[in-house]
């Protein structure tokens, strides 16, 4: 959890960010001199979610321009509410973009966190974990030169938003099917659907699949 | 029936106010803008030229709801509130000495340009 909020943190013009869900604080990069303050006000923004709903309305995202900052609040559906304290200007569609990218890993970090009791159980027998991506990826052929340097280009188009890309373009690949060399077509194609530029897309397509191929000579580890 | 009527009960409601009758003329004319709502400090309707009750009624909600949160946050005052929507209307609301200007702008307006504007007129109030 706290991994992927200094994730967010580290978008420009963002200064700290927390994460409420069902009427507690679960993670946050708040100093403790914010802390009570920011969490205090968590529930009352929650509050005012929660009035729109009642009025059938389906905002989901409140800017509040506050002294010489900027207090957001994003609804994620289904997760909880992320805040972050920003400066006056900030990017906003990157931000956006790159708290909507972290709301499927909210989720699936509070899939986890809800399944730790189960886990600690005795009665749970020691049934091998299902493998992670890198784990997945990392047998047979050595994949990782190959995402690290995909995930480097991405850099160049979507600056610090990038990581959340990549890295939810490589949960959906996951998902798709085994990772492996040949199916990194299927990846590309995740990458490029996040483009809007035609030119940045063509760009970048090249860019990958030249570092694709680069990445077939390369003998595996 | 004379047209200018209910604006000559507005501009007797808000007088004493920093928000006057010519500042609501030149808000309905801001490009994107499609409904306004002046509450008093005490939630109270002014003025309003939205039709949903509900939303006036959440936005009277929200204008309480501010002195709270400034007041928690210690960060300042707040200056203004944008909620947007996915698909539907958006909803600002811009605050100055108590009183709440909410606006209701359509989905597909110029967010920037509508609070440029409003600053710019509450600036002059």
């Amino acid at each position: 959890m706290d991994d992927i909020l200094v994730s967010i943190k580290a978008l420009r013009g963002v200064q700290d960010v927390c994460f409420y869900h069902d009427n507690q604080v679960l993670g946050s990069t708040f100093p403790p001199v914010q802390r009570v303050a920011i969490h205090a006000a968590a529930p009352m923004l929650e509050q005012v979610f929660a009035a729109l709903q009642t009025i059938q309305q389906d905002h989901e995202e409140m800017y509040i321009a506050i002294g010489d900052q900027q207090l957001i609040a994003y609804q994620i559906k289904d997760c909880g509410t992320v805040l972050l304290l920003t400066e006056k200007r900030v990017n906003i569609p990157l931000v956006h973009m790159g708290v909507k990218s972290a709301g499927n890993k909210l989720k699936a970090a509070l899939a986890i966190r809800a399944a730790m009791p189960i886990q600690a159980a005795p009665t749970v027998t020691a049934t091998p974990p299902a493998p992670t991506v890198a784990e997945k990826v990392s047998a047979g052929i050595d994949l990782k030169p190959i995402l690290d340097q995909l995930q480097a280009l991405l850099l160049d188009y979507f600056g610090p938003a990038a990581g959340f890309i990549f890295n939810d373009a490589l949960d959906e690949w996951q998902r798709q099917g085994t990772p492996q060399y040949q199916n990194l077509g299927q990846l590309l194609t995740l990458l490029l659907a996040e483009f809007d530029s035609a030119q940045e897309k063509h760009s970048f397509q090249r860019s990958a699949e030249a570092a694709i191929s680069a990445g077939k000579l390369t003998p595996t580890h | 029936m004379d047209s200018d009527a209910p604006m000559q009960k507005v501009a007797d409601a808000v007088e004493a106010d920093p928000l006057n009758t010519g500042l609501l003329k030149d808000v309905s004319t801001v490009l994107g803008v499609s409904g306004m709502t002046l509450t008093n400090p005490m939630g109270e309707l002014l003025h309003s030229t939205i039709e949903d009750e509900h939303l006036n009624e959440f936005i009277a909600f929200l204008s309480g709801t501010l002195p709270t949160l400034e007041e928690v946050l210690g960060l300042g005052a707040i200056h203004h509130v944008l909620l947007k929507s996915p698909q539907n209307s958006n909803l600002s609301l811009f605050s100055r000495q108590g009183q709440s200007l909410g606006i209701v702008s359509r989905p597909k307006a110029s967010l920037h340009g509508i609070a440029q504007q409003m600053e710019s007129l509450l600036a002059g109030v």
